[in-house]
């Protein structure tokens, strides 16, 4: 029988805190969008009403599971922080919806058409990548947003600077990720041939991520290399026993067919979701 | 099992550690701390809230700043079963 000796709040697991940072970003999205129909003057559809009320359901239980989460001591200053992040979130949720929209639109229009559903899911991840990346990078701005603070204890000039330049290398490789999903999922729909243009793009995007990768694991301490250390396994661990899964269903004759867009987007949200978890359970957010 | 106020199960494998009070005795902040064991401010923040356990020659480097052995800042209950 489990006793409890403190009666201090246990902290709350890593992967409902990645649940509420993904939930927080699909709902001010969602605001963004809204924002940006009204401001364009369109019309909206019954399916508007409903992103609407998605976006105030996730907005009121994320607001009291937070209220309920926050100690009362300093209370102010995280509802003042979780405004000021739903707020750069709606922002770049409307930019970010508005951007894809008016580049890709007949993009997607052609992917839905030819049922090219695991390039449309590419281009998804390729916008939450670069638009994590962009909070990062907007974020590292402001001094209160950058570090865990312990109680009252002031950020230093030098450890300011210092996390500011490993969300500047980190949304960098994020962004280069995106950009790797995004390049293969439009340039690959419709290879007839070779396309020499699009494999350099992505093998400059593959060169980028893997620069700051090693610029981010020379630079940073310990603490980061066992986020990485243990982000890669997990990883490889996830991805080893889908290859053994796939393997062994062909060869056993029930011929799946894997797409290598599938691969890459099941491999990129793996790594995703296993980044930010790891992450989050070691203290880094 | 009995659990801490971390909720890290004693005997698991799990430490515990005596860094926070070590250091609010030696009146540093995290910040200081960090910087003169050549680390991040977020890995002792890790380290206090039994986030991760830090590699053995960060413990050392502990272990000589503080001028306490390794086995009072990090608690292990584990025991050998007899």
């Amino acid at each position: 029988m489990e006793q409890t000796i403190d009666a201090a709040r246990p902290p709350r697991p890593a992967i409902s805190k990645l649940a509420d940072f993904l939930l927080l970003l699909l709902a001010s999205g969602g605001v963004g969008y809204c924002i940006g129909k009204l401001m364009a003057g369109d019309d909206f559809e019954v399916g508007d009403g409903g992103i609407i009320l998605l976006s105030a359901a996730i907005f009121s239980l994320l607001a009291y599971r937070q209220l309920k989460a926050f100690p009362q001591a300093n209370r102010k200053q995280e509802v003042t922080r979780y405004a000021v992040q739903t707020g750069v979130g709606a922002i770049i949720g409307m930019a970010g919806m508005s951007a894809i929209i008016l580049l890709l639109g007949d993009t997607f229009e052609n992917m839905a058409e030819q049922a090219l559903y695991w390039n449309l899911a590419a281009i998804l991840l390729a916008a939450l990548y670069i638009l994590v990346a962009l909070v990062l990078m907007l974020l590292s701005a402001n001094k209160k947003m950058v570090a865990t603070k312990p109680g009252d204890e002031p950020l230093s000039d030098d450890e300011y600077k210092d996390t500011r330049t490993l969300f500047f290398w980190a949304a960098l490789g994020m962004l280069a990720y995106g950009l790797i999903l995004g390049i293969t999922a439009i340039y690959g729909k419709d290879a007839g041939g070779p396309n020499w243009f699009a494999l350099a793009t992505l093998c400059s995007a593959v060169a980028g991520q893997w620069t700051c990768s090693y610029i981010l694991w020379r630079r940073y301490d310990e603490l980061y290399r066992e986020v990485t250390r243990t982000a890669c396994a997990v990883s490889y661990v996830m991805v080893e026993i889908m290859i053994v899964v796939w393997a062994g269903l062909t060869l056993f004759g029930f011929s799946v067919r894997f797409d290598p867009m599938a691969v890459l987007v099941i491999m990129m949200t793996i790594s995703l979701v296993t980044t930010l978890t790891v992450s989050l359970r070691h203290g880094v957010r | 099992m009995i659990r801490n106020a971390s909720g890290s199960a004693q005997g698991s494998g799990k430490l515990e550690n005596r860094l926070k009070e070590l250091r609010m005795a030696a009146a540093w902040s995290q910040g200081e701390l960090a910087l003169r064991l050549g680390v991040s401010r977020q890995t002792i923040n890790a380290v206090e809230t039994d986030k991760y356990d830090p590699s053995l020659p960060l413990a050392l480097r502990m272990s000589k700043l503080f001028g306490v052995p390794v086995d009072q800042i990090f608690i292990d209950h584990w025991a050998p079963k007899s």
